[in-house]
């Protein structure tokens, strides 16, 4: 088992390595093979390890050792990390496959390229949950941080792709210090970087070492999960290729930072105002997001705000201790966002990479199995009955209300008000783009090709998923709860529900929700309320969010422009300062070695020629001793 | 064995001089790859578990100052005989046959890299110093005869004024060592069992520090740095960014701080470094941002890069000070690997400036990927070797202040950000069109095999230290001599 553990990693890791070095302008069937097909391989060595129950923790050797800091290369393997692996091999398979249909335009190196960077991120990610120490976990981290960069910036010949792409690793690399900072806390107060062994030494009580060491790892979470106030790069790193925006930064990567904190669990039940902010930060991220979802017309980038709102959910569930619900909706939002983008992806092939709604419509009668699986996504992710974003999102909505204190209701209000506003830009991309009679700007006019087998089965597969999927946990009707029992051993048991308020209140989300969906058809379709009239009464409002609060802009005139001033200045006074005043102490002692010698080099180079011989002859008489 | 790894080059280099030009240039790598072979023999078969100097060879020098010529290898010098090694065979292969004045060169070369070599190899003060000397002659030479760009005279008369000044305050403490300690003994352990006063310990490790500090740059006495290193052929470049900094970190490891581990308690030395450290590790990474010449890019964030180095050793701690070891070899590897690259490009394009080059990815995919990972490495990914040295230098920092650790970090945030517009600025953006379509006046030539054999090493090593660094940090509990300063 030791060795199927690691061979976890090794699957990934050959694929990259062979299509990155030796396959890299070969055979283009090679890599449509190699490339999901190690993925599909260490999708198997998980069902092997899950099948035979292991819950292990492997060492495979010693990594760094400096005194009492000892830091194995070690794997973790438990229910957590199992299910983690499970969404990262099943639907990272599925996405790469698509990827083998989508990325066929690419010249043959670029077809390479591109599977090489996503075997790379398999790998990156799994180590980031398979890591059995903070330093490992550490590695993962910023491997998929690299292999998102690379993905974002995979066009790298526009220059919007390449700032993107350097924004995100920037932002990230912020993350990742406040990570490497949290694993500093842990290990000086603890002694520990082994989760095994840290979790056992943390204390029970709040205390400011607790609160920091999680502050710090928070951090990274965020950045990683692109949550306030470090979410900037989420929608520009929609400049990757469409599988990219599934795989990593819907399915996988950006909910990083819910595993981090139910990863750490123990740390963050032994916090108080750490703990809250992770549910504040979410509820407000959630909040934000759909806000700015209303108004953007560009598909991937309403995907990208939505997704950075799901998230926001799973960032408060894990923030009131609802770890499972965190999670059920973590493997909920990957089906759903998954099968959105990838459906999307259908669309966006299909016209030509057009990504603009306005330009859209008639994709109903044109792409009717693309648009069908894109309705099952559309309504898991507004939270319809009985698809499998409905269960996730109530199963969250539900334990924020059940908890019953200030918090949870707050967090709770604001969840609905988002469950409401993202049934309305749901509906609103629905009606809008798929529903409406074709438009005029579409750039394909006539009869739209349907996208290749390879493309539709695992776009099919995930509708499926997010059809039934949802009856993995059913407490939403009182039912059984496959996820809670799966990852009890390591998160513990889920709370009961106390009353039955809650149901009303899943009632009154659900409906509300539909509603919403539903009168976006209003606005868009029957014109019974017109948009144009809306944006004239509000259009400030319509301003800022378009702008999206004005965050970008606040960061370019806060950080960008102020580093490189002082990078200016820090160079001028380097010349001026610094330079000057050395050479002015060196212009002084010359003068003074002037009076001793003809001129300066002179003397320097006769300094040098007596050094010279003197080493020689030292060197002539030692040897001639050691001989003697 | 030992004398054997001195002498080997510097024999070698005074043939090679008055060798013709073919025949220099077989025997330079001829030379140099046996130099190699001999390190890594006595790496190999290194004892890790032993305490105290191996392979040790001594004999009388000058009997009346208890002068010896005592040489010996421990955990600390090991690993950085052998980069000294790999990095002179590195250099003499990057020199082109048909280099100006090639013998010279090459025998110069060689010569330095002996000095180096003994540097390393010294167990005795007085011959530390001569070796220290030793290296600096033919590294001048090399600059003033051979340099590049507008003023090679001045950077290498700078670089010069500059180290000597350093030596000579350093030539005063070698002698205070002698004249104050009751061991009266230039012998290493043997003044380390014996330190000096305290009063007299504060004055020679100003001293020492200041002699050290010049060396390896430290912050504010960085100047001569961008200078010489701007002007600096390549292949020399590689042995003067890759190895010579590190004898000024080594030195304060070896010298400074065992010999003088106890300055007086009214001025604490173990906190100025720490923070000339930390600003050095902001100035270099700020001064990286400003330039637009991606070889004084490479240089400042040098600057950056060898601040972690100090700031390690002056944590006072086991993983400040074995971060500090691996990240002398990090440094060793990752900045001779790109400065190779900017050579590579420049010799291509015609160009060092970021704001000029752009797009070179399509035509030139090898050198895009080599490129990269070395990119990754220098700006400090984890599971490359340059994050478990940052890693372990700033863990150690933590623990002796955490706003130190912290202030460090900004060199890690900045890093990212003049790596980033390095790699991106020549290899990516659209301006060079799709792959279809490259630039013109772009030399559509991709690595030669020559080139990427002579990077591999580099890159290999780049993943080895990442993903396994214990196997050279296993070594450092092996110290030659009691070393106040490491707790094991």
């Amino acid at each position: 088992m030791q060795a199927l553990a690691l061979a976890i990693l090794l699957f990934p890791a050959a694929g990259g390595i062979f299509l990155g070095v030796f396959n890299w302008r070969g055979s283009r069937l090679l890599t449509a093979m190699v490339g999901p097909g190690v993925i599909w391989a260490a999708f198997v060595c998980v069902l092997i390890l899950l099948g035979n129950n292991v819950d292990q923790d492997f060492t495979y050797w010693t990594w760094i050792r400096a005194g009492s800091f000892e830091v194995p290369f070690d794997i973790l393997i438990d229910h957590l990390s199992l299910f983690m692996c499970l969404v990262i091999t099943g639907v990272g398979g599925l996405i790469v496959t698509y990827a083998v249909g989508y990325m066929e335009h690419e010249t043959d190196g670029s077809y390479a390229r591109f599977f090489c960077y996503m075997d790379v991120f398999v790998l990156a990610m799994l180590i980031l949950v398979l890591a059995g120490n903070t330093v490992f976990l550490i590695v993962g981290w910023a491997g998929v941080g690299l292999s998102s960069y690379l993905l974002i910036g995979f066009y790298y010949w526009r220059r919007s792709a390449v700032i993107a792409a350097r924004k995100a690793f920037v932002m990230n690399v912020i993350g990742d210090i406040g990570m490497i900072l949290g694993a500093f806390v842990l290990f000086v107060s603890y002694h520990q970087v082994v989760y095994l062994k840290l979790f056992p030494a943390l204390p029970h009580t709040p205390d400011a070492t607790t609160e920091l060491a999680a502050f710090l790892l928070l951090v990274g979470g965020i950045a990683k999960s692109a949550q306030l106030p470090l979410h900037t790069w989420l929608p520009d790193a929609m400049e990757g290729p469409t599988p990219v925006s599934a795989l990593i930064h819907a399915a996988t990567m950006v909910t990083a930072g819910v595993y981090l904190v139910a990863r750490f669990h123990p740390l963050y039940d032994a916090t108080i105002y750490a703990h809250a902010a992770v549910a504040i930060i979410g509820a407000v991220t959630a909040l934000f997001a759909a806000s700015i979802a209303l108004v953007q017309t560009d598909i991937k980038r309403v995907l990208a705000y939505s997704t950075m709102s799901q998230i926001g959910y799973m960032f408060l569930a894990v923030g009131i201790g609802a770890y499972s619900a965190g999670l059920f909706h973590l493997l909920s939002h990957a089906f759903f966002k998954a099968l959105l983008f990838m459906a999307a992806g259908n669309v966006i092939h299909a016209l030509h990479d057009d990504q603009d709604m306005r330009h859209y419509g008639g994709l109903w009668h044109d792409m009717r199995r693309s648009s069908v699986t894109f309705l099952a996504g559309s309504l898991s992710l507004a939270g319809i009955i009985p698809f499998v974003g409905f269960f996730s999102k109530e199963n969250v909505l539900g334990e924020a209300f059940s908890r019953g204190d200030g918090l949870g209701y707050a967090v709770w209000f604001i969840g609905f008000v988002t469950a409401v506003l993202t049934g309305f830009y749901t509906g609103r991309m629905w009606w809008f783009a798929f529903w409406r009679p074709a438009s005029e700007e579409r750039p394909v006019a006539g009869h739209l090709h349907e996208a290749p087998l390879v493309m539709l089965v695992p776009v099919a597969v995930l509708a499926v998923l997010t059809t039934v999927g949802g009856f993995l946990q059913i407490k939403a009707i009182g039912g059984w709860a496959l996820v809670d029992d799966f990852l009890k051993p390591v998160l513990g048991e889920e709370r009961i529900r106390t009353n039955g308020l809650e149901y009303l209140a899943t009632v009154l989300t659900l409906v509300l929700a539909a509603l919403a969906f539903a009168a976006a058809y209003n606005f868009w379709i029957r014109g019974t309320w017109s948009p144009a009239g809306w944006r004239a009464r509000y259009g400030w409002g319509a301003r800022v969010l378009e702008r999206k609060y004005y965050f970008d802009e606040l960061y370019d005139w806060a950080f960008v422009r102020p580093l490189d001033r002082l990078a200016g200045f820090t160079d001028r006074e380097d010349r001026s300062l610094i330079d000057t005043g050395a050479v002015d102490v060196g212009a002084y002692t010359e003068r003074g070695a002037g009076a001793l010698s003809l001129t300066q080099t002179g003397f320097l180079r006769s300094y040098v020629l007596v050094f010279v011989a003197g080493v020689v002859i030292a060197a002539v008489l030692v040897l001639w001793r050691a001989s003697s | 064995m030992l004398s054997a790894i001195w002498i080997l080059p510097a024999l070698g280099g005074l043939i090679v001089c008055f060798l013709p030009r073919g025949a220099a240039r077989v025997g330079a790598i001829l030379v140099a790859l046996a130099e190699l072979a001999l390190t890594l023999v006595v790496a190999a078969t290194f004892d890790a578990s032993h305490h105290g100097y191996q392979y040790a060879e001594q004999a009388s020098w000058i009997a009346q100052f208890n002068v010896s010529y005592h040489l010996g290898v421990d955990g600390l010098s090991v690993w950085l005989l052998v980069l000294n090694a790999l990095i002179g065979a590195l250099a003499v292969l990057a020199t082109p046959a048909a280099w100006p004045r090639a013998s010279a060169f090459l025998g110069l070369m060689l010569l330095m890299e002996s000095g180096m070599a003994g540097v390393f190899l010294s167990v005795d003060l007085l011959l530390f110093y001569v070796f220290w000397e030793a290296m600096l002659i033919p590294a001048y030479f090399l600059l003033w005869l051979w340099g590049e760009g507008e003023r090679p005279n001045y950077a290498a008369l700078k670089f010069v004024l500059f180290t000597l000044v350093g030596s000579l305050l350093m030539l005063v403490g070698v002698l205070g060592e002698y004249v104050f300690s009751s061991a009266h003994t230039f012998d290493l352990p043997a003044l380390a069992a014996q330190p000096p006063s305290p009063a007299i310990q504060f004055g020679l490790f100003a001293l020492f520090a200041a002699a050290f500090a010049v060396k390896i740059p430290v912050w504010p006495l960085h100047s001569w740095l961008p200078d010489a290193y701007m002007s600096a052929p390549t292949p020399f470049l590689l042995l003067l960014a890759g190895v010579m900094g590190k004898t000024g970190a080594y030195g304060m490891l070896r010298v400074l701080l065992p010999l003088n581990p106890h300055p007086v308690n009214w001025w604490d030395w173990n906190w100025v470094l720490p923070v000339l450290a930390v600003i050095g590790i902001a100035w270099g990474a700020l001064l990286a941002l400003a330039q637009r010449d991606l070889k004084a890019l490479v240089a400042y964030s040098s600057i950056s890069h060898m601040g972690f180095i100090v700031l390690g050793i002056f944590a006072l701690n086991a993983q400040g000070q074995e971060g500090a070891l691996v990240q002398m070899l990090n440094h060793g590897i990752i900045v001779p690997a790109l400065f190779l690259i900017v050579a590579w490009i420049y010799a291509r394009t015609g160009s060092r400036d970021r704001s000029v080059l752009t797009g070179l990815a399509p035509a030139m995919p090898v050198l895009a990927g080599v490129f990269l990972v070395v990119t990754m490495a220098a700006l400090g990914l984890p599971g490359l070797n340059s994050f478990v040295g940052e890693f372990m230098t700033l863990l150690g920092a933590w623990q002796l202040s955490p706003w130190l650790a912290v202030a460090g970090c900004i060199g890690l945030i900045l890093a990212p950000i003049y790596m980033l517009r390095l790699f991106q600025g020549a290899m990516y953006t659209e301006v060079a069109g799709p792959p279809d379509h490259p630039a013109e006046g772009v030399v559509r030539k991709d690595m030669a095999r020559g080139e990427l054999a002579l990077i591999a090493p580099l890159l290999a090593l780049m993943f080895v230290l990442g993903l396994y660094p214990y196997l050279v940090v296993h070594a450092l509990p092996a110290l030659g001599q009691g070393m106040q300063v490491l707790h094991w």
